[in-house]
């Protein structure tokens, strides 16, 4: 009786183990944020796993909007007040490399005015290329949304970095004014 | 050809646009028009704000191509009128205030195309005497595709209400037209570029009339303030305007024109031929299943006279630049009988736009039936959502018996310079009922398709953005639309798409 006991506490203890374990990085040939780069606003105390990230992501959701799945979730996820915000880093290779960053930017450009007149995209949307620290980075996002996204080449030519920034649709000032903060807080090692 | 027809979509469209775009700045504008120095001179004992309106379930929606036009009764409680008496009009009696309460404004709010936004503008009627007693005063009938043997003035203004023409109208015709701008010197003058018509020019000289300011507090018909009428109005100034006739004159050569001449003398290998109309028949039954449709999408595709007018499209797009960019180009495949399937296809055209083309459907004997619309994409990307809904917002007008052709045989292509994507419906309900020539909703649907893709090249680890938009198509409409991609080669070959973990792959059908 006694073993049978020890025996159904140990499968519970296993099972409330893999429960409450939870992934915070993920994607292929991702790696660390931290391993490559700082930022005083991305430290580890602030990373949030998938699970959260996920459900954060979706209280965003404006109606008729698809959910967030993990297909399209990669990298690591911060929740710095209230907004979401993820990075996937990769090493800089033929296979990632967005250089010059102006080429993307015309594919994201013709993908919000698509449809419209390529003229009036500018009163709904807004992109932008700068160079920070060591970096450059392409900053993009319709002015009335939930969701931001960048793209990042650091200038010695070995990481580039995906991300974007989710919010409440009310809170886009505030996402982007965070975005610029980070943006200017990332130094690559 | 035009036709009026019932299209609440529109009306509801064009009634949110009003809401959120016109009616404060018109509000705006009377505020500032009658600030509070006119209230005196208005008669009432303080100064009513001023209120706007429409009578919605009065509207006439009308479509002439792509081109759809709304018309409503449009109200203001505070006005500013000119009476209009042009002697060269020989009206026979001078207008006084009591023609003020017989001039009615319409507010006419009109898209282009599928995927232009919405431009609205007044038009005032100012109905002739003799043509107010032939119908009894009634103008109720009355609107700009119904004009029938309306005799008056039409003055057409700026939703602010500035006055952009004035235009004579006899028996429902354009007979003479007044620039409404004047203050001009007042010797005769000429004036070209005032019109679209190109043989002849205008001949002005400036006259002025009375202006009327009205201010009315309620009104029987007004939603949210239904009492009793109460108006007083005023002379407050006078207006004054260019008198112009049309003076006829030679039509010039379109070849004239400099700017024309690389289209009228052609290229050094010479002249290029006249584009020809060229039928041929679809033999394969279409389906909405992706493998079951995928024959009926190859033989069509490789049909010569789509081959034929794909080249031109893809030859148009890379020699002929606007601006020093590349635009889209296009053209419409019709049926010409909706029994033996017998196709034709249009001339390839362009809107001068790098981000669409304005593609037209048509659905009757005369015209043909458009089942197709074929573009091509200077950017290289995947098809975008508009592109898969190009024409969703005419299925309702199609007959009910033949919407089942439409719907089954309809295709939106799209080239790139590696391949070619074909788009049929999977679930017509579904796809009639996403309606993206609205501007609101395609930002949204654009919104979602980049933030989509990008996440997709996140996760992928892909600078090829093109795969990355086809999953992130997929995954918003793989449920409403089939995507089939075929490589650039000389016979294509059509494969559907479908979304896995690792991005999009032919449906192993």
């Amino acid at each position: 009786m006694r073993y049978k006991i020890l025996i159904t506490l140990s499968i519970f203890i296993c099972t409330l183990k893999y429960a409450s374990a939870q992934t915070y990085i993920s994607g292929v040939g991702v790696i660390p944020f931290n391993s490559v780069a700082t930022s005083s606003y991305l430290p580890d105390s602030v990373r949030i796993s998938y699970s959260l990230a996920l459900s954060k992501i979706d209280s965003f959701k404006r109606a008729g909007e698809l959910s967030m799945t993990s297909a399209r979730m990669s990298g690591e996820y911060f929740l710095i007040d209230s907004v979401v915000f993820n990075i996937a880093v990769r090493q800089r290779t033929v296979n990632n490399e967005f250089s010059p960053l102006s080429k993307i930017r015309d594919t994201y450009r013709w993908m919000a005015a698509a449809g419209g007149d390529s003229e009036d995209v500018s009163a709904i949307y807004y992109d932008n290329i700068s160079t920070y620290s060591n970096f450059e980075a392409l900053i993009s996002y319709f002015k009335v949304s939930n969701s931001s996204s960048f793209i990042i080449q650091d200038t010695a030519g070995q990481y580039v970095c995906m991300g974007s920034i989710y919010h409440k649709v009310s809170d886009a000032n505030t996402a982007h004014s965070l975005l610029t903060q980070i943006l200017n807080s990332i130094t690559f090692n | 050809m035009y036709a009026v027809v019932q299209d609440p979509a529109l009306v509801k469209a064009a009634r949110q646009h009003f809401n959120k775009s016109l009616r404060q700045a018109m509000l705006d504008s009377l505020e500032a028009k009658f600030a509070p120095s006119t209230a005196a001179k208005s008669g009432l004992a303080s100064q009513p704000k001023p209120r706007v309106y429409a009578l919605w379930q009065k509207a006439w929606t009308t479509a002439k191509g792509e081109r759809q036009i709304v018309e409503v009764p449009f109200h203001s409680s505070h006005r500013l009128v000119s009476l209009l008496s042009i002697s060269r009009d020989s009206l026979g009696y001078k207008p006084d205030r009591t023609m003020v309460q017989t001039i009615f404004d319409r507010l006419v709010i009109v898209r282009e195309h599928s995927r232009s936004g919405l431009v609205s503008k007044i038009v005032r009627y100012h109905p002739d005497r003799s043509y107010l007693e032939k119908h009894n005063y009634d103008m109720s009938h009355l609107h700009l595709y119904g004009l029938g043997d309306y005799t008056g003035y039409l003055e057409y203004l700026t939703s602010t209400g500035s006055r952009k023409a004035i235009i004579r109208v006899v028996n429902g015709r354009p007979v003479r037209k007044y620039s409404g701008k004047g203050k001009s010197a007042s010797k005769r003058q000429e004036s070209r570029g005032m019109s679209i018509m190109s043989d002849g020019y205008w001949d002005c000289i400036e006259i002025c009339e009375d202006i009327i300011q009205t201010i009315c507090v309620g009104n029987p018909e007004d939603p949210d303030n239904p009492e009793d009428e109460i108006c007083s109005d005023d002379v407050v100034g006078q207006d004054c305007y260019d008198d112009c006739e049309w003076v006829e004159e030679e039509e010039p050569d379109y070849c004239d024109f400099p700017e024309n001449w690389e289209e009228c003398y052609g290229d050094p290998e010479g002249p290029e031929e006249p584009e020809e109309i060229l039928l041929d028949t679809l033999k394969i039954a279409p389906s909405n299943d992706p493998c079951g449709g995928k024959a009926a999408v190859n033989e069509r595709l490789n049909k010569d006279t789509i081959s034929s007018s794909m080249d031109t499209t893809r030859s148009r797009m890379n020699n002929n630049l606007v601006n020093g960019k590349k635009v889209e180009y296009g053209f419409e495949t019709l049926l010409t009988d909706l029994s033996s399937k017998e196709f034709k296809v249009n001339p390839v055209k362009t809107s001068n736009n790098p981000a669409g083309v304005n593609l037209d459907t048509r659905w009757s004997p005369l015209d043909g039936y458009t089942i197709g619309y074929t573009h091509i994409h200077p950017s290289n990307s995947a098809p975008s959502p508009s592109d898969l809904f190009f024409g969703s917002q005419w299925y309702s007008s199609v007959p009910t018996a033949e919407q089942s052709i439409y719907s089954s045989y309809y295709t939106s292509t799209v080239m790139t310079d590696d391949y070619i994507y074909v788009i049929t419906i999977k679930n017509t309900t579904r796809w009639s009922g996403i309606d993206l020539s609205v501007q609101s909703n395609r930002d949204a649907a654009n919104d979602e398709y980049r933030r989509l893709t990008h996440e997709y090249m996140k996760t992928l680890g892909w600078t090829n953005s093109v795969e990355s938009q086809l999953s992130a198509l997929l995954e918003m409409y793989g449920n409403t639309v089939n995507i089939y991609r075929s490589p650039v080669q000389n016979t294509l070959d059509f494969q559907p798409l479908q979304l896995t973990l690792g991005g999009p792959i032919v449906n192993p059908c």
